[in-house]
């Protein structure tokens, strides 16, 4: 009987650990280590928010649109290449386009209802290699895709 | 005076009621032989029994958040009782950062087993298992804080989420008066599964409860009535030598 009363009144802890921060781990193409790259801007394209300009980045961290299912985001960096013995920096602009789900989760009564974002998968890319590690966006997760350049 | 009695005695709990079958039989005197009982069981059913939970038609009348109502029905054959229940839930919460509502109909399907196999009104301490299924839908409206957008007002909803449990169920039947019964049926859900939802995860099945949990407890208050489908024969008497 004492169970029955404990378990109906049984308190859920409020473990939220959702956001809608994208992370995006940076690889080398040839090591796949980790690398770090100085990018003129990235940008949304939805809303067209600049989210870094001229930032040298090893991780970037990406908020995904809320009320779509759809998030693009821009990449525009110079890349040096060898021409002819000599290194010469080109302007790259590079497109990532990541679908996913939003699906609200209610934790219990007490905390509240929240939006977490899952299934997040590459429908286009103009990155070479791209791959999802996490496609969920989760507070405890560190790296949820990575881009090799 | 007896009325009384039996339905204190449906308060009760089950397990005293076994202890107290196992002690009669224990006090019997060892040198007495009891005959063999050579009457056959009958597995012809002796009527159909039709219920209401009293607990949800109180508390859709007390509580504003809650709406529901469960019927059920059994069949006895000799002491196996296949039963049916069939229910509507529906939830109005206040959660922390908005609403949550839901409502949707459920049905129940098993069998008991009693375990008073010689009581002249049929009463019953029994065991059973339930499989449950539940159609049903539910929304969200809730307010949250992002990086980009603080206090983002959010609308989620999914209908036609369809849910299904197990249950092992235990409980008493009392024979309160002619063809009326009262009794309760305690619930130990187990295993719910979902599907068929996108924007939301199920949080409360109607028939099960918090989806999150993986077991939960259930529990009715019924009152029966007896709708005869032959004559009963009276149940074998036990001679002694």
């Amino acid at each position: 009987m004492a169970l029955f009363f404990s378990s109906c009144f049984e308190q859920t802890d409020c473990l939220i650990n959702n956001t809608n921060i994208l992370k995006i781990g940076l690889k080398g193409r040839t090591l796949g280590k980790d690398t770090t790259v100085t990018f003129l801007s990235i940008r949304t394209l939805e809303d067209e928010t600049i989210l870094y300009e001229n930032k040298n980045l090893s991780k970037v961290e990406v908020p995904l649109q809320i009320s779509d299912t759809v998030t693009t985001v821009i990449f525009d960096y110079n890349e040096s290449i060898v021409v002819s013995d000599t290194v010469q920096s080109i302007f790259v602009s590079d497109t990532l386009t990541l679908a996913y789900k939003n699906q609200t989760r209610v934790i219990s009564r007490d905390c509240g209802a929240y939006l977490y974002q899952l299934d997040a998968y590459i429908p286009e890319s103009t990155f070479e290699k791209v791959r999802v590690t996490s496609s969920i966006l989760l507070t405890t997760v560190t790296i949820n895709l990575e881009i090799f350049l | 005076m007896k009325y009384f009695y039996s339905i204190l005695l449906s308060f009760g709990l089950v397990i005293p009621a076994f202890t107290q079958e196992v002690e009669t039989e224990s006090e019997s005197e060892p040198a007495e032989i009891k005959e063999k009982d050579t009457v056959k069981a009958d597995y012809r059913p002796t009527g159909i029994r039709l219920a209401t939970d009293l607990i949800s038609l109180i508390a859709s009348q007390v509580d504003t958040k809650f709406n529901g109502w469960e019927v059920n029905a059994d069949v006895d054959f000799y002491r196996y009782y296949l039963t049916v229940d069939y229910g509507y839930w529906a939830k109005q919460l206040s959660i922390d950062n908005g609403y949550f509502e839901n409502s949707g109909n459920y049905f129940r399907v098993g069998a008991d087993v009693n375990f008073l196999l010689k009581d002249p009104d049929r009463n019953m301490v029994f065991l059973g298992y339930r499989y449950g299924q539940s159609t049903f839908d539910h929304s969200s409206n809730y307010l949250q804080d992002f990086v980009t957008a603080p206090e983002y007002g959010m609308s989620y909803s999914d209908t036609g989420v369809r849910a299904h449990w197990m249950e092992l169920t235990s409980g008493l039947r009392i024979k309160i008066w002619k063809m009326i019964w009262v009794g309760y049926t305690a619930r130990f859900k187990f295993a719910p599964r979902a599907k068929g939802y996108s924007e939301m995860q199920p949080y409360d099945i109607p028939g099960y409860g918090i989806y999150e949990k993986k077991i939960y407890w259930g529990f009715n208050y019924q009152i029966f009535i007896k709708i005869p489908v032959r004559k009963e024969d009276q149940p074998p008497l036990i001679f002694e030598k």
